[in-house]
């Protein structure tokens, strides 16, 4: 610890103040200096005329949420970058290695299976949840007396901790007890034994992630009301039928929902965690059966948290990035085709990229 | 003007602020050094009366408690590489080999303690490393009732049962099906059979993977028959996210093989339940069962590893601290030091904890790799789950269990 922050601590202690709140201390204090420092330079530099008192407001509300970022994302970010090039221990100095950590990776038998696993879950699991999501949305929003009942009781799952979510989940999945196989015996079934097969358990997995369409119904329903009504009636006056209606104006006016939905879901599956943290491990952690469950971002904690390898686990999380990276951009550049924007300057059409002005 | 006046005197306040800290520091006289542990509510609550005692005897010293309720090896290693490890670090014999690169090598008197064993597993190549502090083994607890209605003999108070002996009696136990079925033991978890069975996962200098051993496989074949051959334990899908031991209190199963100290709470809570401990079943000739023996390891970049020692020592060492460990309604495990273990015996009128302190003098010196031993032993159990059925895998112990003692071997060198 830094002796002037150590003994800031102290002296705290010394004053009486719960020890719980010596740590906060010298960070505030911190905090309260940074902000006399940039409260000064902004104030000389609207006093010199640099900038205008509109533009000096415009820094100083932005500046908690800017050295936040600063603080608590882009300098994790850039040491995570220099430690990805380093073996650290936690324990001794990290030593440099180059590249090294970056060639072992595809040397990993565990990279390409947690790659291969959280691929699978993205590709199916995301798609899943923006048309299901989407319908529900729809259905929400039919008009139907007690509707408020309804979509209260769709989004609250949405409020269950992603932990208490995959717990009551395993209890559900579970072979001999479950509610899923019980309902399943009931039918003259045998239900597989889910979590505890390496063939059934990511489906499981799949159908968990399914729960959570709340969240998604919610942007739905804010976009489907949006819609102008005009635009129905002008479809019914020339004729158009419920599909029709459905496909000529709801889909293409909910598809920069749909988007946003599709981007945001792709992320968020690509850093799946917790069910691969909690799912199937034992004494030997999460992953699942086999294996089968894990997901990248359970097997960068596993290597950096568990295994101690730092560096590597760094180096692990920027592939991620770029992989991440490189999805978006296809969906991003994908858009272009298929993304309906009603203030489009283009003709009220489709974006076409290169060729939108053809 | 008056706007730079106060920045610039807001600016000078605070530096005049920082600058008087050292000065009313020194002006107290007391010093404050920092303590990391973690354990339950009950544990938890010991330790801070042994904190309080120590604070009574030297009022000079103040002990800042951080009691890490989860994921306390991360969030140590967190602390380290913060640059802000505490100054006394709660570690566990299994842990301590990854750690010793950030603890200061010490100096213990091995007779103080109640076995040598004790101090052996606060040693690491050559070097103690931290006092101990107290002993958790494992013990089996018996659903006394069950015994009575089969008419079974209870099992002794001090001699260890045979597995033999252990599986012929829980099979007796074993009626019912289905939803109603009740078991003669619960799950049988491998990491403690391997050392009833005389095995150990590492060599003794941790340079050798021992799972491919004949104690190894003996003790898997074991397990995995518990379940899949006898039926007297339940398999993996019928526990799988169940609390085993709530169904042993429950009366789902007779035998619980896994109790350490820390379940005693729980265990006096529950009213009409007539349970006894005895030691864990094993082979004599072994050093089993395993058992957690936990230690106080000084930061080598404690600011103050006088007071720091001082601390750890009279908390290893103090018959006061040892007796509230001990006998304190939590009762956290075997004290260290001989003066203190009658209160803990009996700490839990009419029950046998006798069978703990048997247990903690035939605890076992672990062997652990000096590097990367956790991914070592998460490799282990990764692939003990996923090949052979004390997981998810169909392969035979004696074919599975050799080979990952060779790909740990190749991780090792």
């Amino acid at each position: 610890m830094n002796p002037w922050v150590h003994q800031l601590q102290t002296w705290v202690l010394s004053l009486g103040i719960p020890a719980a709140f010596a740590p906060v201390v010298p960070f505030i204090m911190g905090i309260a200096i940074l902000y006399i420092v940039i409260g000064s330079v902004i104030y000389f530099l609207r006093r010199f005329k640099t900038i205008s008192s509109k533009t000096a407001a415009f820094y100083m509300f932005i500046s908690p949420w800017a050295l936040g970022f600063v603080i608590f994302l882009l300098g994790p970010m850039v040491y995570s970058l220099y430690l990805s090039f380093t073996n650290w221990s936690i324990l001794s100095p990290p030593q440099w290695v180059g590249l090294q950590n970056y060639q072992a990776i595809f040397h990993d038998q565990y990279f390409f299976k947690a790659l291969l696993v959280t691929v699978y879950y993205t590709f199916i699991s995301v798609p899943l949840q923006v048309v299901l999501s989407f319908c529900v949305g729809l259905l929400m929003n039919s008009g139907v007396r007690g509707m408020h009942v309804f979509r209260t009781i769709y989004y609250l799952p949405t409020l269950v901790s992603g932990v208490a979510q995959t717990v009551f989940f395993i209890w559900f999945f579970n072979s001999d007890y479950g509610l899923l196989n019980g309902v399943l015996g009931y039918l003259g079934i045998k239900g597989p034994d889910w979590l505890l097969s390496p063939h059934w358990a990511m489906p499981a997995v799949i159908m968990m992630s399914a729960w959570t369409v709340g969240g998604n119904m919610i942007i739905y329903l804010a976009g489907l009301t949006d819609i102008p009504k005009s635009l129905y009636e002008a479809a019914e006056i020339d004729g158009a039928g419920v599909f029709q209606k459905f496909w000529r104006i709801t889909t293409p006016q909910m598809t920069p929902i749909l988007f946003f939905n599709l981007i945001t879901g792709m992320i968020g599956a690509f850093q799946t965690f917790t069910q691969g943290a909690l799912i199937g491990g034992g004494e030997g952690g999460g992953g699942g059966p086999n294996d089968s469950l894990l997901f990248y971002v359970y097997y960068i904690y596993e290597t950096a948290f568990n295994w101690l390898k730092m560096g590597y686990g760094s180096a692990l999380a920027w592939i991620l990035f770029i992989i991440i990276m490189i999805f978006t951009f296809v969906v991003f550049r994908s858009s272009a085709v298929w993304v309906y924007y009603e203030t489009d300057q283009y003709g009220g059409g489709r974006r076409r990229g290169k060729n939108r002005g053809a | 003007m008056n706007k730079i006046k106060f920045i610039v005197s807001g600016v000078a306040g605070s530096m005049l602020l920082m600058s008087l800290a050292p000065a009313a520091m020194a002006s107290t006289g007391t010093k404050t050094i920092n303590f990391a542990f973690w354990g339950s509510d009950t544990e938890a609550a010991a330790i801070k009366q042994t904190v309080a005692a120590f604070e009574k005897t030297h009022p000079s010293i103040k002990v800042t408690e951080t009691w890490i309720q989860a994921n306390y090896d991360q969030k140590l290693l967190t602390e380290i590489a913060g640059g802000t490890a505490p100054d006394v670090m709660l570690i566990s014999n299994s842990d301590m080999p990854g750690f010793t690169q950030s603890f200061s090598p010490i100096s213990i008197n091995p007779k103080i303690y109640s076995s040598k064993k004790i101090y052996d597993n606060m040693n690491f190549q050559g070097k103690e490393y931290a006092y101990p502090f107290i002993v958790k083994p494992k013990v089996m607890v018996i659903n006394v009732s069950m015994f009575k209605k089969a008419h079974l003999p209870l099992p002794s108070l001090t001699k260890p049962m045979t597995p033999q002996q252990f599986q012929k009696d829980a099979m007796k136990l074993t009626h019912g099906s289905g939803k109603s079925e009740v078991f003669g033991s619960a799950p049988l978890w491998y990491g403690d059979w391997l050392y009833e069975f005389g095995g150990q996962f590492f060599n003794k200098n941790g340079t050798k993977s021992e799972i491919g051993s004949k104690a190894a496989i003996d003790a898997a074949n074991f397990v995995i028959d518990s379940s899949a051959k006898y039926g007297y334990a339940p398999t993996a899908k019928e526990a799988q996210g169940q609390d085993t031991f709530a169904w042993f209190v429950s009366g789902k199963e007779a035998t619980y093989t896994d109790l350490g100290p820390w379940d005693l709470p729980l265990l006096k809570s529950i009213k009409n339940f007539d349970w006894e401990v005895v030691p864990d079943p094993g082979f004599t000739t072994a050093d089993t069962p395993e058992a957690e023996v936990d230690g106080l390891a000084i930061s080598n970049t404690s600011s103050d590893p006088k007071d720091a020692n001082i601390f750890a020592k009279y908390l290893s060492t103090s018959s006061v601290a040892q007796n509230i460990l001990a006998s304190s309604p939590s009762a956290i495990g075997v004290p260290v030091i001989a003066s203190a273990v009658p209160g803990f015996v009996k700490a839990q009128k009419g029950r046998n904890l006798e069978a703990f302190v048997l247990s903690a003098e035939r605890a076992p010196t672990i062997g652990t790799p000096a590097h990367n031993s956790s991914q070592l032993n998460g490799e282990t159990w990764t692939e003990l789950n996923n090949d052979t059925a004390i997981g998810t895998g169909n392969q035979a112990p004696n074919v599975a269990l050799p080979k990952i003692a060779q790909n740990i071997d190749e991780m090792i060198h």
